[in-house]
């Protein structure tokens, strides 16, 4: 289950997996110098990779990047909070999951960036339009999950608490919530890779800020460099995020894991 | 002295298309206080119901639960209820120690501190000290009973309902968790309502036994074990009069045609 167990002949693929990348990484750069891609919009790496540095070392990349991540996080705090919140409401009243669940899946298979143009419309190009991208993003898997999660709570555990006479609100904080932990967990990892890419494209679409308008920019400026070098900052963005993801989902959840809950 | 009393208790079930099933039917029992007093029955007989109705886990259809004199609506602070999956009431988010303090933590002027200290003492009377830091899935089955065991005796209660505790472990670990439940009931003037199908586990640790019948449940019959007291879970096995009961109570068991199949 857990990763780094897998037996001998797996272990040279990640020094292959590494090894084509900096192979494609060649291929780009030699393909630009050489003249076999021979044009303005096919910058070598080198030259990209020196644009990236500069605007990093200026403050432009950092602060780009820290506009688009608090935005996708902010949104993905309050979308998780509704998330959870309404999911603990269907939990506790089958009359609000049939009023409310039509509606909800509904509304689940728009994709978001359609919701965009009219977004832009009721809550103009401000960061409040790009936070609320970033939080129906979150909203539905999370919902989901919490759904799913209150399932999977033991009714034993519930009851426990009762015994000792553990009132509501504290039995919901302190046994409900930590139990849907996991599952709201799982919610929130799906999201937060789909968060990334609505965020970048609301910044795209209706951008005064943020790594998507700079992207957008560049392009409309004919700047090859700064435009594939805001799309490796963003690569690298989305492999850190996931990565960071894990690491805090084990640590908040290691239980869960070394339980085999997830198996 | 009665502490807890269950007079003409109904519980009946929704069935699905069509009249309600009657699970159980006025069924009426006094418990003594500081008695230890094992319910008896065959699987599917609402030995369960009748605890979780007792324990105020679950509403009766009829009849009245009075514990100490009170009547009962939701679960009363003299009583706690120990559950038979152990692996389920746990929390496996939280340390031993910590599932311990979940008994108390919640009370009025109880600190961080305060609990914990609480719950090192009940690891210690259970025989974990020193495994406060582990989690319970860390533990055996018969250690993770001790835990649960640790933070029933946490809240300090006059009364333990007690459902199926020691069937999921095996022989060995049963008879030594029979011998700690002794101790425990001898030194804290307990009373103890154990539900079991195990004839020997309910002779062993009684003073006295009520027999179950089949769906719709009431009680058959209560015998008085008159074993002696204190005991030990192993030699109390040997004695005339334990045989003699362990027989009767087989005997009675087996002929109502005790297994459902």
């Amino acid at each position: 289950m857990a990763g780094g167990t897998i037996a001998a002949p797996q272990r040279f693929r990640p020094t292959s997996g590494l090894l084509l990348v900096l192979g494609l990484f060649l291929l780009w750069e030699v393909s630009a110098r050489t003249g076999m891609v021979d044009s303005p919009n096919w910058p070598p790496l080198s030259r990209v990779l020196a644009a990236l540095a500069r605007d990093t070392a200026s403050g432009e990349i950092p602060l780009l990047v820290g506009s688009t991540l608090m935005r996708m996080f902010m949104g993905l705090a309050a979308g998780t909070v509704a998330g959870v919140a309404l999911g603990l409401l269907f939990g506790a009243s089958r009359f609000a999951a049939r009023v409310l669940g039509p509606t909800v899946e509904l509304l689940r298979p728009i994709p978001i960036p359609a919701i965009i143009p009219p977004l832009v419309l009721f809550l103009g190009l401000d960061n409040t339009m790009k936070i609320t991208i970033a939080a129906i993003t979150a909203f539905f898997p999370v919902l989901t999950n919490t759904v799913q999660g209150l399932r999977a709570v033991e009714a034993d555990q519930i009851a426990m608490a009762r015994t000792f006479g553990v009132p509501p609100w504290r039995r919901l904080f302190r046994v409900t919530l930590p139990a849907i932990l996991p599952y709201v967990m799982a919610g929130l990892r799906v999201a937060l890779a789909l968060a990334l890419v609505t965020t970048v494209v609301a910044e795209m679409i209706a951008g005064e800020q943020g790594v998507g308008h700079y992207l957008v920019l560049m392009q409309f400026a004919g700047r090859a460099e700064e435009m594939y070098g805001a799309v490796l900052v963003l690569a690298v963005l989305g492999y850190a995020l996931n990565r960071g993801f894990l690491a805090f989902e084990r640590h908040m959840i290691g239980w869960f894991f070394a339980t085999g809950r997830d198996g | 002295m009665a502490i807890l009393e269950l007079e003409a208790v109904e519980k009946s079930f929704p069935a699905r298309g069509g009249p309600p099933t009657l699970a159980m039917d006025k069924l009426s029992i006094s418990v003594r206080e500081g008695e230890f007093l094992s319910i008896l029955g065959p699987s599917g007989c609402g030995k369960s119901t009748l605890l979780q109705i007792a324990a105020g886990l679950m509403e009766p259809s009829g009849g009245t639960v009075r514990v100490a004199g009170r009547p009962v609506n939701g679960p009363p602070p003299e009583a706690v209820y120990v559950f038979q999956q152990y692996g389920r009431s746990l929390l496996p988010w939280r340390s031993v120690r910590d599932n311990v303090a979940f008994a108390v933590e919640h009370r009025p002027g109880m600190s961080r501190a305060k609990s914990r200290a609480v719950a090192d003492a009940q690891l210690e009377a259970v025989g974990l000290t020193g495994f406060g830091d582990h989690y319970p899935w860390q533990l055996s089955g018969g250690m993770q009973q001790r835990v649960a065991l640790a933070r029933a005796l946490a809240a300090e209660p006059k009364i333990l309902l007690m459902d199926e505790p020691f069937s999921a472990v095996d022989a060995l670990t049963r008879l030594d968790l029979h011998r700690l439940m002794l101790e425990l009931w001898e030194k804290r003037g307990l009373t103890v309502v154990l539900v079991t199908h195990d004839v020997e586990e309910a002779v062993a640790l009684s003073d006295r036994v009520a027999l179950l019948t089949k769906r719709p449940s009431t009680i058959a019959r209560v015998v008085e074990t008159g074993l002696p007291r204190p005991r030990d879970a192993v030699e109390v096995r040997e004695t005339p009069r334990f045989l003699e009961l362990r027989h009767e109570l087989l005997e009675v068991l087996l002929t109502r045609g005790g297994h459902a199949a």
